[in-house]
């Protein structure tokens, strides 16, 4: 599905150059759900980047959907490569102006489907979400955990073949991210979309993945299958007290 | 109380329609044309700028430098120098119409910042979720940035029209004609005062009611804040 061999990535500051990713090689494979792990600038982001075609690698090679990727790639080739897949961001990145309808059908919109039938197609996954009786609502009106279904829900519009993940529930509190884990379940279960979930808390891709990339420092410093857990803890108020009898 | 008032309106009245015909006249055609070339350029100050999703500061800090030029120069400086190059353009460095050229150079370069201003408030990830949607760079433009910046846009755009409102009343000097070529023939040199009066409160009259409906626009089409 996605190959990287051997990839760098480098970003110039005031500083000089500074490394985010050396020498990088696996394979992401169909119908799996890769975890991304590591501390803040192992470069979590700037893998993501690259597998989702945001970013160039400096050095080595990509290969999406079995066709190689590199800086000559013509932007409509890549653009086209791009719409094999969609991202869902940690800070939901909704458009506020448009209503959560309008919002799903978006990306149908871009590839100029007719307003009917993109329409349909963002209801039916609003429902898939839960969120078809909000078809009308915009953007604001919503909690964290509502805009991010939106969002699931308008990255499951175009049925990509590869769903991104970039830290989803790192803006949530633990009861609506075990929802919206929950529905990443479900979304897996029912379209068997590969998935690749960048995760601060090792609970979540405990929870979520079959195999975690473990990145330290721009190197794989493991990766491979884990030990799954089926429960997702949320910790109540009451949990975290050392004497409650005051 | 108001006899001075009636007074000069029966006096005047005539003469202030067409001063304020003709200054609405200047100010249409020139925010006409500051709003197409002043929103381009504002769209290249935001998006190509240094960092911006489509850098290129090949042409960002041309134009960049070009808009500090324009604005660094007093308007009252910038008809004068303007003349020639009106003169060349439409024979005559006099009058409405040549006086709508450096209205447009001046409303341009302000309009340019605005819509940058504008733009630059948008949430940056809106940028990487349409390249993840495999936008175009104009669906980028057309579907995200021009409907998230829309209220903010019109806010911008009410307060050019005002500013060229304000400089129309400047071309008097160069017999530009409009309000302000009326309010400085008789209010100035022939010390009119109630005339002048008149006039500052026709034209705030005029500028609270072009502010009240921008706003009024602006707010009707925000949804970031509505239900």
């Amino acid at each position: 599905m996605i190959t990287v061999n051997s990839v760098s990535k480098s970003f110039t500051t005031k500083a000089g150059s500074v490394s985010a990713l050396k020498d990088i090689s696996f394979a992401i494979t169909p119908g799996e759900i890769l975890g991304i792990v590591g501390k803040s600038g192992a470069g979590k982001t700037t893998l993501l980047r690259i597998l989702s075609l945001q970013t160039i690698p400096d050095e080595g090679q990509l290969r999406f959907q079995g066709r190689e990727v590199d800086r000559n790639a013509h932007p409509a080739s890549l653009r086209e490569l791009v719409q094999h897949s969609a991202t869902v961001f940690q800070g939901f990145s909704l458009v506020y102006n448009r209503t959560v309808l309008e919002n799903t059908a978006l990306p149908l919109k871009l590839r100029g489907v007719k307003r009917s039938v993109r329409e349909a197609k963002a209801m039916e996954m609003l429902q898939f979400v839960g969120l078809d009786n909000r078809a009308g609502a915009y953007p604001i009106t919503l909690s964290g955990g509502e805009a991010q279904r939106v969002a699931i829900a308008r990255s499951l519009v175009t049925d990509p073949a590869i769903l991104f993940l970039d830290e989803p529930t790192s803006a949530l509190d633990s009861r609506t991210t075990r929802e919206i884990l929950d529905l990443l379940k479900k979304t897996h279960q029912t379209y068997s979309v590969t998935m690749v979930l960048v995760a601060h808390h090792i609970d979540v891709v405990r929870y979520m993945c079959d195999r975690v990339l473990f990145l330290e420092n721009g190197r794989i410093a493991q990766l491979g299958p884990i030990k799954k857990s089926t429960e997702f803890h949320i910790s109540k108020i009451d949990d975290i007290w050392v004497d409650c009898n005051v | 109380m108001f006899d001075w008032l009636f007074d000069t309106w029966s006096r005047f009245g005539g003469e202030i329609l067409i001063a304020f015909a003709e200054t609405y006249y200047m100010v249409a055609v020139a925010f006409g044309i500051s709003l197409v070339l002043g929103t381009a350029i504002g769209m290249v100050l935001s998006l190509c700028g240094r960092g911006a999703p489509f850098e290129n500061q090949a042409y960002s800090l041309p134009l960049s430098v070009a808009v500090n030029i324009i604005r660094s120069v007093p308007f009252i400086l910038l008809l004068i120098i303007m003349a020639p190059f009106a003169r060349l353009m439409i024979g005559t460095a006099y009058g409405i119409y040549a006086s709508m050229i450096s209205l447009s150079i001046v409303g341009t370069a302000n309009v340019s910042r605005l819509v940058e201003q504008a733009i630059a408030d948008i949430n940056p990830q809106l940028f990487q979720t349409a390249h993840s949607m495999g936008a175009k760079r104009y669906q980028v433009i057309w579907e995200f940035v021009l409907v998230e910046a829309k209220s903010s846009l019109i806010l911008g755009f009410t307060s050019a029209i005002i500013s060229l409102i304000a400089y129309s009343t400047v071309v008097g000097v160069i017999a530009g004609g409009g309000i302000g070529y009326l309010a400085l023939q008789e209010g100035f040199y022939m010390w009119n005062q109630p005339l002048m009066w008149v006039i500052i409160l026709l034209m705030i009259l005029s500028v609270q009611i072009i502010q009240l409906t921008g706003s009024a626009l602006a707010r009707m089409v925000d949804k970031k804040g509505k239900s």
